[in-house]
């Protein structure tokens, strides 16, 4: 089944399962996949962290929220944390001539802050397809943790 | 903080009318450079969190092409003007003289073209607002994208904005008369929280 994530949103998908999200520019996809139990999840999230924001209406507009959030969501369904492996998508600068420092983009941050936040959970980032200044869509095959990434600029890659 | 519960109607349809008279002039001028009437309808105003800002547009899952124009000096914010990718390519053909259908790719002559279209209506618009209001408004260069609708309106917004919860904006649609198909664009006004004030406080006067 194709289960479609919108922005600022995540969910969990198991063998037969296909997550799917599109357009994302600066925001990023960040999946996780147990392989043993093949239990994927994937988030959609616009920001680094809550403190961009003056109310949380929804943990999966934010890294810092969301990703515990799934992997809670996760191990409720029988993942389990030290077999999680990740992968990242997104995190553009699609106004790069707009963009006064690179490190202080959303696009940027935004990965940086899951690079951070997955090193200390101790979950490998197995594969990326990050930066530049075009937007992708994803779509994860549960059943062998493969991404599909399309955009405009590149056609399709898998990774 | 603008506290988006306490706007009034008499606010909201005093912004519209001011996007109204920057809609008209960009119009007429939009109509000038391609040679066809173009209709423009009444603006309307979204006050939405920031991750439905896509939803604006009818074009969300489709290529369009994007052009944002940041400004400055009284009133600081963006306008972007989207076109569906394949309307884009007939207001090439119109603005280059050629056989309408002609243009298949957008290329570097493509993009230009298009930018500058887009530099003209949007300097227009704010021109005209910005006489209006009797405010100084300076557009910057633009900044051109082909790709996905959803992303496109998402980041030009939450890259610039300094609120990432809520976005006011102003939507302006134009449509170019008596065309096989109907060409159908979008000018989009997002103004600074902080010349949104601005703004309402002209209003209150």
């Amino acid at each position: 089944m194709i289960i479609n994530i919108k922005i600022a949103d995540a969910n969990i998908g198991f063998e037969e399962d296909i997550l799917k999200t599109i357009g994302l520019g600066s925001c990023v996809a960040l999946t996780l996949y147990d392989r043993e139990k093949k239990i994927g999840g994937m988030i959609h999230y616009m920001l680094p962290s809550r403190t961009y924001s003056n109310v949380i209406f929804n943990p999966y507009k934010y890294c810092d929220t969301g990703l515990p959030n799934l992997i809670l969501e996760m191990e409720q369904l029988g993942a389990k944390k030290y077999r999680m492996e990740s992968k990242l998508v997104g995190g553009a600068n699609m106004f790069a001539t707009f963009i006064k420092s690179l490190e202080d983009s959303i696009g940027y941050r935004n990965v940086e802050i899951a690079r951070k936040m997955l090193k200390e959970l101790r979950i490998p980032v197995v594969a990326e397809d990050v930066g530049s200044d075009y937007s992708r869509s994803v779509e994860f095959n549960v059943k062998n943790g493969v991404l599909r990434v399309v955009s405009v600029k590149n056609g399709e890659i898998y990774i | 903080m603008i506290d988006f519960n306490n706007l009034k109607d008499f606010h909201l349809d005093g912004i519209k009318e001011i996007s109204n008279i920057g809609g008209g002039h960009a119009a007429t001028v939009l109509s000038q450079l391609v040679n066809k009437r173009v209709m423009v309808s009444v603006p309307k105003v979204h006050i939405i969190s920031s991750e439905e800002i896509y939803r604006i547009i009818n074009n969300q899952d489709e290529i369009v092409t994007g052009v944002l124009v940041k400004f400055l000096g009284d009133l600081t914010g963006r306008t972007l003007l989207i076109f569906p990718r394949d309307e884009s390519m007939l207001l090439v053909d119109m603005v280059m003289g050629k056989t309408i259908g002609s243009t298949t790719i957008l290329s570097e002559i493509e993009q230009s073209a298009i930018k500058e279209v887009a530099n003209i209506v949007i300097s227009s618009y704010l021109t005209a607002m910005s006489d209006f209001l009797n405010m100084l408004i300076l557009p910057s260069v633009p900044n051109l994208v082909i790709d996905i609708g959803s992303a496109v309106l998402t980041s030009a917004y939450i890259d610039f904005s300094s609120n990432k919860d809520i976005v006011f904006c102003v939507e302006t649609e134009f449509t170019f008369e008596d065309d096989p198909q109907p060409l159908k664009g979008y000018l989009i006004l997002l103004p600074d929280p902080i010349s949104l004030k601005k703004l309402l406080d002209f209003l209150n006067r």
